[in-house]
């Protein structure tokens, strides 16, 4: 039963799509209830999937649908093979979540061809609930690039003034990133395929999975796929200096593009180093560990401090995600259970925080149709509703505790430290010590840029740009319901992950350990001190309970 | 039936609930009933307040009843488990300890992340518990009449409310992660109340830079946290163990105290601050460690150089100064180093910085408080001064100075408050106008908040019998008896212990000296530490002086000299009602009393507590001696016998009444010693001789003048005037630092308060901005140009490309030929 709700969780907004066009004749306001029910329809299938998900995990993936593409003895093997696990398990949670968020935030805002407007979301949110179960590498690929098209357009049909040339800059920048990554995963499947001496090519992961455990690539081949897998992921992310593409594309994106660019799409690219490079390429994972931690690291200050001298509140937010999104890939490549699990709630939790703030810029520009912070001021007094909800996800986005965004810097930090000054704390590494120190750093930014924003914006004496609805409407109204329960799950989500991250943590944890423990035992080796080279526990035995505590010697 | 688990809910929860009720309520449903909010937030620090004292019953009466083989008592509760993962951090095992590297051993193994949501009860605890809740259920009640008509009633009260909730949490939380989770929560209401009148820039501004410059010192706490977790493995204070639970599996068990390991245990996680003394780091990584948590408890508690938050936050209401910034939050420094007392007595050199930190910043905030006209950041100055106090105290790291610290904390946020709250009455009567120089005489107008005032300087100052005078002279006589320990003067008395204990001192070329009870001195020798403390005893003593001075110069020009009343309030100044003046009163008792009905070391002679050990003479001392990280460790052994320092304290006193007097002298009645005290500090004497008057005056001497028509009748004009130009060059070069210094003059560094705002802006912000300008620039023009350079390669090719497409048929019917010939070269000359 509840297998195939994921297939139709994946296929009920694509499917949504298409009735889209059905209801274009009915009027604009019969295309948003439809799409809003598509929407909920999603959501509800996708939130019984993740309420009934195993807690202890699933290895090959729960609620799975294989359909086998090519025939039985066919030299190709590939599948339509769907199933949830740990590590996409949040972000497939999360799309329906934000697809509701900006259905309603987009409501008023796009009155210029509706429905495609929302066919094309729904298109967009199939892709990314696709992607998060793809269980076979050419399906994961399909949906990769799927997702590129609907966003396409949302960004050069509904955006602003420069739209062309961000979407023409987005897509092009992203597709010869991804063309590499094709490049390296079918030479991972072409490795597994002349390693095994099968008759057929295998493109399901769990095959290439068992199979490079038995007959590994070589480090040198490792590390040519990681970069070639790189390029793909580390543009979506984007990791510094790849990141270029994102303000613009943010900036000109309608908000509802830009809610599911940083709270979606981004995360394909962390959720595709999790996915390849740490099982299937682990030496070189291990190896290029530094490189990526420093990468994540200049991500994550130089996103900061260009977001201190953003005088566009969108603008501001997009250069806040490149930060962020650097402290998730330092996260994943610390290498350790903290930091991955940590990197991957941050995954989630940016996508609460950030996907909210662009939505409450959307509401703020639908009303002063400016988003220069220099223009609005003491809005607080005029818009009480959203000025709440600005600080509660600026608070969030900062890493205030007791809500979501702390959870996941925390871990991550932790497990960075404990990269930098526990497990592989030999002078080959030393460096790591700065990146782990600075890495702090860059909260304090963070909250230094946010917190200017929301002062300038909503503190203070009253202003208001002469230009907006004022003239036309009378006094700007605060967020009017609808709103309100656009950013309200969103809220209740960033409380629930800052009360009690074990819910989350403790679903996804164990595929997580599976997923890095090869990458993990492999970095131990290499970065640890000679001296204590001979007494690791070996490459296969995590350590064990026994070993785990300390014997009751010191009993007083 | 154990009552603990219950108070200790019950404390935290009774706000919490007040908060949400007003924030979900008061807006829109009982909007009518105006008084709503402010009942609620009584009623629940009422309830608050009777079962902290409830619990303090319960940890009393446990105290009562521990055996004498485990001197302290601790209890946790846990409430949920916020995180958990297994075997996240592999520890490598112990160096032999024969190796150099190996500075103490440290367990290997794996360690469990888990985190709980634990809380804690114990001495420390349970008297930050009470004093917080009495403090804030008084400044309730002073704020029902302050706020009053304010249209944010309703939200001040949710945003104290919600205050009350974070600090109780702050205070009974039992590991560093959730410490650290609400001293961020206490920091963000700090920062929303600060900024209560949103609509005024320099109150939202002051909110930003609180939370700022405390982002600053969380940033410090933050990576000694993370020290402390790849140091130590757990980040709980308490120990814990895991247990065959019956169905086969395990489960962790709290162990409340040291001893208390449960039958069928299968190891033990020792907690951070629950450990033996042997298996602290000492060396850089504890030292560290220290610094770092430092670092947080500055920012918290206001101590330089991260002290400039403060005295802008005076911006917030009145009540929530003497709540926050004065009683409470402001504290939590201090209540975390106290807490983390075997962290730091493992490496004295931190101690020694806290003690360098505290001092400081005591006498630094002494003298801008002289200067100060605004009678809120006179106190608020004071409070950096008195937290600095503080630190010194538990920066003398033993046993006594932990206490005296912990005893002027307490003491201090009844006067303080007291102080705050009778500055918000002025306020209140004066219509918001705060600066001193536009009030005076008001003794008449306002009597009761006059004579409560008084009661605060007095204790503020430090003279017998206030509350202040107490502590302070615990603390006096903590670093002075420190600064002898160390210098050897108590040899005698060394040798007594050295024999006791079996002490091993173990020299390592001079340098590191090895002492259980004194921790490991690796960067200085005590002899050298000794001299340091015997400094910062003598800056205490002189800002016991300037305390007296400022406060009695505060409390001249409030309530003294010519009655004089500004016209904001409107012609009719008066008394404040009495739900004002209420709270001013048990405050004012409270400053009388408290100090003498704790402190007996005076009448008693040195006595002795169940299980043999030394009584410090105070009540409070002995009860937080029970705190588990108090009783065991290092610390215990500095335990010695508490006496009253009569040398100390007559000396402190007539230093006080020195202070007094001047003040009296300075500003009783008449201004004008303060203007030429001010007029001689100005360097006004100096600049006065530079100004056009006098130098036209010069001009006009006879001498000069007959030089002058000498050399115009010799027709050497033209020389007269260069030489007067040299000289004139020259007073220039020698008066131009001169004249410079006259913003170095005492009194204006005073009143800037040090230029340290100006410091900061144009070293680190303003840097920090043109990095960020300059990042931006780049990110446009370099990598967004790289980018764009490299788009357009395909377009240059295909450019390039073009122009061979000329559409000639012969053209491509040649070119063909020749790549035809080019390949069957290539294949003849190089062959398979």
């Amino acid at each position: 039963m509840l297998d195939g709700l994921l297939l139709a969780s994946i296929l009920l907004p694509m499917l949504g799509a298409l009735a889209m066009g059905l209801l274009a004749p009915l009027g604009d306001e019969a295309v948003r209830r439809g799409a809003l029910a598509v929407a909920l329809a999603t959501l509800a299938a996708s939130t019984t999937l993740v309420a009934n998900y195993p807690a202890n995990g699933a290895e090959a993936g729960a609620f799975a649908t294989v359909v086998r593409l090519s025939g039985e003895g066919a030299p190709i093997d590939v599948r339509f093979h769907v199933a949830l696990d740990g590590l996409g398990l949040w972000m497939f949670a999360l799309a329906p979540v934000l697809l509701v968020t900006s259905i309603l935030a987009s409501w008023r805002a796009i009155a210029d061809r509706t429905a495609m407007f929302h066919g094309m979301l729904l298109l967009l949110t199939g892709g990314c609930l696709g992607v998060f179960t793809a269980r076979d590498i050419m399906l994961f690929y399909v949906f990769f690039e799927f997702t590129l098209i609907p966003l396409f357009f949302l960004i050069g049909i509904w955006g602003s003034e420069e739209r062309r040339y961000a979407a023409i800059k987005f897509f092009l920048f992203t597709l010869a990133g991804s063309l590499l990554t094709f490049l390296g995963l079918l030479a991972i499947v072409v490795w597994d395929f002349r390693e095994s001496g099968g008759p057929t090519m295998q493109f399901s992961l769990d095959a290439l999975n068992t199979g490079l455990r038995s007959h590994p690539l070589p480090e040198h081949w490792q590390t040519w796929i990681f970069l070639a897998l790189f390029a793909g992921f580390a543009v979506k992310v984007p990791l510094f200096p790849l990141h270029t593409w994102l303000p613009l594309a943010h900036v000109q994106a309608p908000t509802a593009g830009s809610v599911f660019l940083a709270g979606i799409l981004l995360k394909i690219g962390t959720y595709g180093f999790l996915r390849f490079c740490l099982p299937m390429l682990p030496a070189a994972a291990a190896a290029l560990m530094p490189a990526m931690l420093w990468l994540a690291l200049l991500g994550v200050v130089y996103g900061a401090l260009v977001a201190l001298a953003q005088r566009d509140i969108k603008r501001l937010i997009a250069y806040s995600s490149v930060s962020h999104m650097g402290f998730c890939v330092m996260g994943i490549f610390a290498l350790n259970p903290l930091g991955i699990q940590g990197g991957v709630l941050q995954m989630l939790n940016h996508g609460i925080s950030t996907g909210a703030l662009f939505a409450l810029v959307g509401m703020l520009y639908e009303r002063y149709h400016t988003r220069r912070i220099e223009d609005l001021s003491g809005l607080c007094r005029r818009v009480p509703w959203l000025a709440f909800f600005m600080v509660l996800f600026t608070l969030s986005s900062i890493g205030l505790p007791g809500l979501n965004g702390f959870a996941g810097e925390f871990l991550i930090l932790i497990g960075m430290f404990q990269r930098a000054f526990g497990e592989s704390a030999s002078d080959s590494t030393a460096s790591l010590k700065i990146v782990s120190v600075l890495a702090v750093s860059g909260v304090v930014l963070g909250a230094w840029y946010m917190l200017w924003m929301v002062q300038r914006v909503f503190f203070g004496p009253l202003r208001e740009p002469e230009s907006g609805k004022d003239a036309e409407q009378g006094a700007i109204a605060d967020l009017s319901w609808r709103e309100r329960w656009a950013l309200m799950p969103l809220a209740a989500l960033a409380l629930w992950i800052g009360l009690y991250p074990a819910y989350f943590l403790n679903r996804m944890a164990p595929d997580l350990e599976r997923v890095s423990a090869e990458a993990e035992d492999v970095a131990r080796s290499r970065y640890a001190p000679i001296e204590y080279r001979a007494e690791r526990p070996g490459l296969d035995r995590r350590p064990t309970e026994e070993s785990s505590w300390e014997t009751l010697t010191r009993v007083d | 039936m154990d009552r603990i688990g219950p108070l200790l809910v019950v404390i935290p929860a009774a706000p919490l609930i007040s908060a949400v009720a007003i924030a979900l309520l008061a807006p829109r449903l009982l909007r009518g009933i105006r008084e709503f909010p402010a009942f609620l937030t009584i009623a629940a620090f009422g309830v608050s307040l009777i079962a902290s004292l409830l619990l303090l019953r319960e940890v009393t009466y446990h105290h009562d009843h521990v055996g004498p083989g485990s001197p302290s008592f601790e209890r946790v509760v846990r409430l949920w488990t916020w995180a958990d993962a297994r075997d996240a951090y592999w520890q490598r095992p112990a160096l032999p300890s024969d190796d150099p590297r190996a500075e103490s051993p440290i367990e290997g193994g794996s360690r469990d992340f888990t985190i709980d949501i634990a809380l804690r009860a114990d001495a420390l605890t349970a008297t930050m518990l009470v004093m917080v809740t009495f403090i804030s259920t008084l400044v309730a009640v002073f704020g029902m009449g302050y706020m009053q008509g304010d249209r944010g009633f309703w939200r001040f009260f949710a945003y104290v409310s919600l205050f009350v909730f974070s600090m109780t949490m702050l205070v009974s939380a039992s590991n560093f992660l959730l410490l650290f989770v609400f001293w961020e929560a206490v920091g963000l209401c700090s920062y929303l109340l600060i900024g209560f009148w949103y609509g005024k820039p320099s109150a939202a501004s002051a909110g930003k830079k609180a939370f700022l410059v405390n982002r600053v010192g969380d940033f410090g706490f933050a990576l000694g946290l993370f020290l402390i977790w790849t140091t130590y493995g757990t980040l709980d204070f308490h120990s814990s163990a895991r247990v065959r639970s019956d169905d086969g599996g395990s489960e962790r068990r709290i162990l409340d105290s040291l001893t208390t390991v449960p039958a069928g245990a299968t190891g033990v996680a020792w907690g951070v601050l629950s450990r033996d003394a042997e298996s602290y780091r000492h060396g850089a990584i504890g030292l560290a460690i220290c610094l770092l948590l430092l670092v947080g408890a500055c920012g918290k508690s206001a101590q330089f150089p991260l002290h400039v938050w403060l005295p802008d936050a005076m911006e917030g209401p009145t009540p929530v100064s003497a709540l926050i910034h004065a009683a409470t939050m402001v504290t939590a420094g201090i209540y975390m180093i106290a807490r983390c007392t075997p962290l730091f007595t493992a490496s004295p050199e931190a101690q020694v910085v806290v003690a360098c930190v505290g001092g400081f910043t005591a006498l630094l905030a002494a003298l801008i408080a002289l200067t100060q006209f605004d009678l809120k950041r006179v106190l608020a100055y004071s409070t950096v001064s008195q937290l600095g106090y503080m630190f010194l105290a538990l920066g003398a790291g033993t046993f006594a100075g932990v206490t005296s610290g912990m005893f002027h904390l307490f003491t201090h946020a009844f006067f303080k408050a007291l102080l705050f709250l009778g500055s918000g009455s002025v306020m209140h009567a004066m219509g918001n106008v705060i600066d001193m120089r536009r009030f005076g005489g008001l003794r008449k107008v306002m009597p009761i908040t006059h004579w409560t005032f008084l009661i605060g300087c007095l204790a503020l100052a430090g003279l017998p019998p206030f509350a202040g005078f107490w502590s302070k002279d615990a603390i006096l006589g903590a670093v002075h008896d420190r600064a002898h320990a160390l210098s050897g003067a108590h040899a005698a008395h060394d040798a007594t212990n050295l024999a006791a204990h079996g002490r091993e001192r173990a020299d390592d070329g001079g340098t590191r000296v090895v002492e259980p009870g004194e921790g490991v001195w690796t960067l200085w020798t005590p002899e050298q530490a000794a001299g340091v403390y015997q400094w910062l005893y003598c800056a205490a003593l002189l800002t016991a002086g300037l305390t007296a001075l400022y406060t009695f110069r505060a409390f001249f020009m409030t309530f003294y000299g010519a009655r004089q009343i500004p016209p904001e309030a409107g012609g009719h100044a008066h008394e404040s009602p009495a739900v004002m003046t209420a709270p001013l009163v048990v405050l004012a008792v409270c400053a009388v009393s408290v100090g003498w009905f704790l402190d007996h070391s005076y009448q008693s002679d040195p006595s002795y507590l169940p299980g043999g050990r030394a009584s410090s003479g105070n009540v409070l001392g002995d009860f937080l001696g029970y705190a588990p990280q108090l009783a065991g460790g290092a610390i215990a052994a500095t335990r010695t016998p508490g006496r009253f320092h009569f040398d100390v304290a007559a000396i402190s006193a007539l230093i006080a009444l020195g202070g007094i007097a001047f003040a009296a002298f300075l500003y009783l009645e008449d201004r004008r010693e303060a203007d030429m005290a001010s007029a001689f500090l100005r360097f006004h004497w100096y600049r006065r001789m530079l100004d056009a008057d006098s130098i036209a005056r010069i001009r006009r001497w006879k001498s000069v003048d007959a030089v002058n028509r000498w050399a115009d009748r010799l027709r050497l004009g033209w020389l007269a005037r260069i030489v007067g130009r040299g000289v004139l060059v020259v007073v220039w070069v020698v008066t131009v630092p001169l004249i410079l210094t006259q913003f170095a003059s005492p009194y204006r560094l005073s009143q800037d308060k040090f230029y340290f705002d100006e410091i900061y802006d144009w070293t680190m912000v303003r840097p920090l901005r043109w990095i960020a300008d300059l990042c931006a620039a780049l990110d446009r023009w370099v990598i967004d140009g790289t980018v764009n350079m490299v788009g357009r390669i395909p377009v240059v090719t295909g450019n390039l490309m073009r122009s061979l497409h000329i559409g000639l048929l012969p053209f491509y019917a040649v070119s063909m030929a020749l790549g035809v010939l080019v390949l069957v070269l290539a294949r003849t000359l190089w062959g398979s």
